[in-house]
């Protein structure tokens, strides 16, 4: 019969006035894969970390290995037996496979490190996955998907049976995320037990056995097998669809030419893209795009191959986002691409002096912006701080200061990668009109889900070389 | 509430921070004023007074808010058994008040008055049900003798149903008798609604056998309110056919039971408002009033279960405006 790993009833979690778990129920039972979609993110947060760590709450149970662990009355601070894979590592970077795995675990209390036994076990437990690791590589110089598996192993030997999977879809390729799923539904059959978190359902439905619809702070809905379809989830989502008014047709001009691209892993074959269009370049193994995003943003030091925009050649170490030129969007703009420092109109109007060609911008133009765009972003346009605006006005802030600048290309790397349902609702809305205001726009990205919805033509890469092109007509083709 | 003064509690933290405040004082009076020889008794005292206020806050005042919290949840009436099961009480005298108060507040009169709450529910006018089942057999005979075999199938499935309910609300009885009694209301449902309403049954076995699932036991008129509640909230008033899924699956410890339907759904501000009540025992709804007979079938349901294993089981909802509900009930696994 099935144990249950976690059980979480009736949880309450308040802390700052604020309530963050509103009565949830939550279980996982041994050997499945439950996935957990976060329409909405507030408390995610707590609830995985609660899920590790046994902290005070103001009502519920929480019950680990059919043990109570965490109640009302009494939290005794301690950790449950559960680990989390995500985007940034949990690895020693200077330490190799073997020792990470065993070395730095609990319960090591050899004090001499017999480095051949240690590989021999790394090289036995990573053929039963029927991949390859070397046990004595770096982690620095792991990849992100050996890194998974190697986070993966060090779960497992430290006894983790509940294994918290954060968006994994959002740093794995699609090969490499596929490949993980192999792996993942192996180590089911063994017991293991994952919590599966990401933000687009097609991709959650396919590997999980039951998936939970998390939003304000309680599970909205449980969907088990045969319910997991694109028509049971509709009434729970927001729709994607744009309005049709204000699209510009693209125009037959060529504005941005890429030409055997390469900073050294991949090479990017030629790829075109129209004045006024929205291209998406879909590279599900993260072969070339990754290093393109760089490069276009001026990060890369070197780099080979010809790109072109609007007939002038840019080279390494150009500084692209100037002028009428091109604008790199990130894919973590809220915190990469604003300055903490800086207030909103200031976030907005950086580097406007270099556009108008300035050193001080009169009073009159930032009035006039701030009327123009204070109907767009709203009130947070006079935050003093950037720091006390929501997900969304930080994205809104970032978009907008874009589309102020008005360059020929915008380039969004990943734009749908964060944030959760209604937070991509409005970047796909922010993309929109940028699009609009007749900027083109390019979004790479490893997972065409969503992105389809303001495009005007997907090209999907193999090995950086474009294999198979998409009209917008042709959209409904394409698998998801 | 009485004044501060009132509260035996307050004049003993306000004796304990006075003494301590006047020891503080003199320790530090005794650093400033007593020379080197009185400085390093200062210290010694200042010691011996962080010691002992740590040992107070480990031992008394953590255990202290362990037991408020309990007796603070049980005031604001959240939970029940927990106040019984205070692991810090505050003397003997108090454990033997909690003891005996559990003692004259039986459950097992709790769990009576509910039952009864629930035969009078099924009782609807208090019909004799011997007078009952006897006209319900003639109106089938007669319909034998006529050759109208749908009422004579109705007419007995309905006694079927009204044996099953209106007779003596045992505790436990099997899954098995449950869901016949389910399918019986079905049957009889669908005279009315036709091919609008459809129900299916489903397993998660894992490694566990039907047969041994059907022997599990639980409540008695446990399900039957239930698909009550989404047959007539849910399904009746929606527009078009509508479906109920009852998904049973088991773990270890436990009988998951959910009870699916596609139907209206409810408004969030009504779900957390009834999933609030749902989370604990809710005593206040023991007198049955006939103006909210329907509302509190489920509630009804949810206190059983909750009386008879324990307020970590129960009932808790799932629904969407528009795309149905779930209920989910939660039991130990009880074999026979």
């Amino acid at each position: 019969m099935r144990e249950e790993l976690l059980r979480m009833e009736n949880i309450i979690w308040e802390s700052g006035g604020e309530r963050y778990l509103d009565n949830l129920n939550f279980h996982v039972i041994s050997g499945e894969i439950m996935g957990l979609i976060a329409s909405g993110s507030k408390g995610l947060g707590q609830l995985i970390e609660l899920i590790g760590h046994n902290v005070p709450i103001q009502f519920g149970r929480v019950y680990y290995l059919e043990k109570l662990v965490n109640q009302y009355s009494y939290s005794d601070g301690s950790d449950n037996r559960v680990y989390v894979i995500e985007e940034s590592s949990g690895l020693i970077d200077s330490l190799s496979v073997a020792d990470n795995i065993f070395v730095l675990r609990k319960g090591f209390r050899k004090y001499v490190v017999n480095t051949k036994v240690l590989n021999n076990q790394v090289l036995r437990m990573v053929e039963e996955m029927s991949i390859s690791i070397p046990p004595d590589k770096k982690a620095a110089d792991l990849n992100p998907f050996e890194r998974c598996v190697v986070e993966l192993l060090k779960a497992k030997m430290m006894g983790c049976r509940l294994i918290i999977l954060k968006h994994p879809a959002n740093f794995l390729g699609q090969m490499h995320l596929q490949e993980f799923h192999r792996i993942i539904q192996v180590c089911c059959e063994n017991g293991v037990s994952f919590i599966y978190i990401g933000n687009h359902h097609q991709d959650i439905f396919k590997i999980a056995h039951r998936v939970s619809l998390f939003s304000d702070g309680r599970i909205k809905k449980v969907f088990v097998a045969g319910e997991m379809t694109d028509a049971a989830i509709l009434p729970y989502i927001i729709s994607y669809d744009l309005p049709d008014s204000g699209i510009r047709i693209p125009e037959d001009e060529i504005i941005l030419r890429i030409k055997n691209f390469s900073a050294g892993q991949g090479v990017m074959a030629d790829v075109e893209m129209r004045k006024g269009e929205c291209l998406t370049l879909l590279d599900p193994e993260n072969y070339v795009i990754g290093d393109l995003g760089k490069g276009l943003g001026g990060q890369l030091a070197d780099w080979t191959g010809e790109v072109m925009l609007d007939g002038k050649s840019l080279r390494a170490g150009d500084q692209m986002f100037r002028m009428d030129g091109l604008a790199v969007i990130p894919d973590d703009p809220t915190e990469t691409y604003l300055f903490p420092d800086m207030n909103a109109m200031e976030n907005l109007t950086f580097l406007l002096d270099q556009k108008i060609g300035k050193s001080l911008i009169k009073k009159s133009y930032l009035k006039s912006i701030r009327s123009e765009y204070a109907a767009l972003t709203g009130p947070c346009i006079d935050a003093a701080k950037i720091g006390e605006l929501t997900v969304r006005e930080r994205y809104s802030l970032v978009y907008y200061r874009v589309h102020l600048f008005k360059p020929k290309v915008a380039v969004c790397i990943q734009p749908l990668a964060k944030g959760d349902m209604y937070c991509r609702r409005h970047v796909l809305d922010l993309i929109f009109t940028l699009k609009k205001s007749g900027i083109s726009v390019l979004l790479l990205t490893n997972n065409i889900t969503d992105t389809l919805d303001v495009s005007d033509r997907l090209l999907v890469l193999t090995e950086g070389r474009p294999v198979t092109e998409y009209r917008k007509e042709d959209f409904d083709k394409v698998k998801r | 509430m009485k004044k501060r003064w009132g509260y035996i509690s307050v004049r003993i933290w306000t004796l304990i921070l006075t003494l301590w405040l006047i020891c503080l004082l003199i320790t530090i009076s005794l650093g400033i004023f007593g020379g080197n020889a009185g400085r390093n008794v200062a210290w010694l005292y200042f010691g011996i007074l962080l010691l002992v206020t740590y040992i107070g806050y480990r031992y008394i005042c953590i255990p202290l808010s362990e037991t408020k919290r309990v007796e603070r949840q049980f005031a604001a009436g959240y939970v029940f058994d927990d106040l019984f099961e205070i692991r810090y009480p505050y003397d003997p005298e108090t454990e033997g008040v909690q003891s005996r108060f559990r003692e004259l507040l039986d459950t097992r009169e709790l769990i009576n008055v509910s039952k009864k709450q629930a035969e009078y529910l099924a009782l609807q006018n208090q019909i004799n049900p011997h007078f009952l089942y006897n006209t319900l057999e003639g109106i089938r005979s007669e319909a034998l003798i006529a050759g109208v075999d749908s009422i004579a199938e109705m007419t007995e499935s309905l006694a079927t149903f009204f044996r099953y309910t209106i007779s003596h609300v045992e505790h436990l009885v099997t899954l098995e008798d449950e869901l016949a009694n389910i399918e019986n209301y079905y049957y009889i449902q669908q005279f009315r609604f036709g091919d609008k309403l459809t129900l299916s049954i489903q397993y998660d076995l894992a490694d566990m056998e039907e047969m041994e699932l059907l022997q599990c036991r639980l409540p008695k008129l446990t399900l039957q309110p239930i698909v009550e509640n989404s047959i007539y909230h849910g399904i009746e008033r929606k527009i078009g056919k509508g479906s109920l899924t009852i998904r049973i699956s088991a773990t270890v410890n436990r009988l998951l039971i959910r009870v699916s339907d596609d139907g209206l759904g409810m408004e969030a501000d009504v779900l957390s408002a009834l999933n609030e009540r749902l989370k604990s025992l809710s005593l206040d709804d023991v007198n049955p009033r006939t103006d909210r007979q329907g509302g509190i079938a489920i509630l009804n349901v949810n206190n059983r279960i909750k009386l008879l294993f324990g307020e970590a089981y129960g009932i808790y909802i799932y629904s969407q405006p528009g795309a149905g509900t779930d209920v989910e009930i939660t039991l130990p696994l009880e074999r026979v």
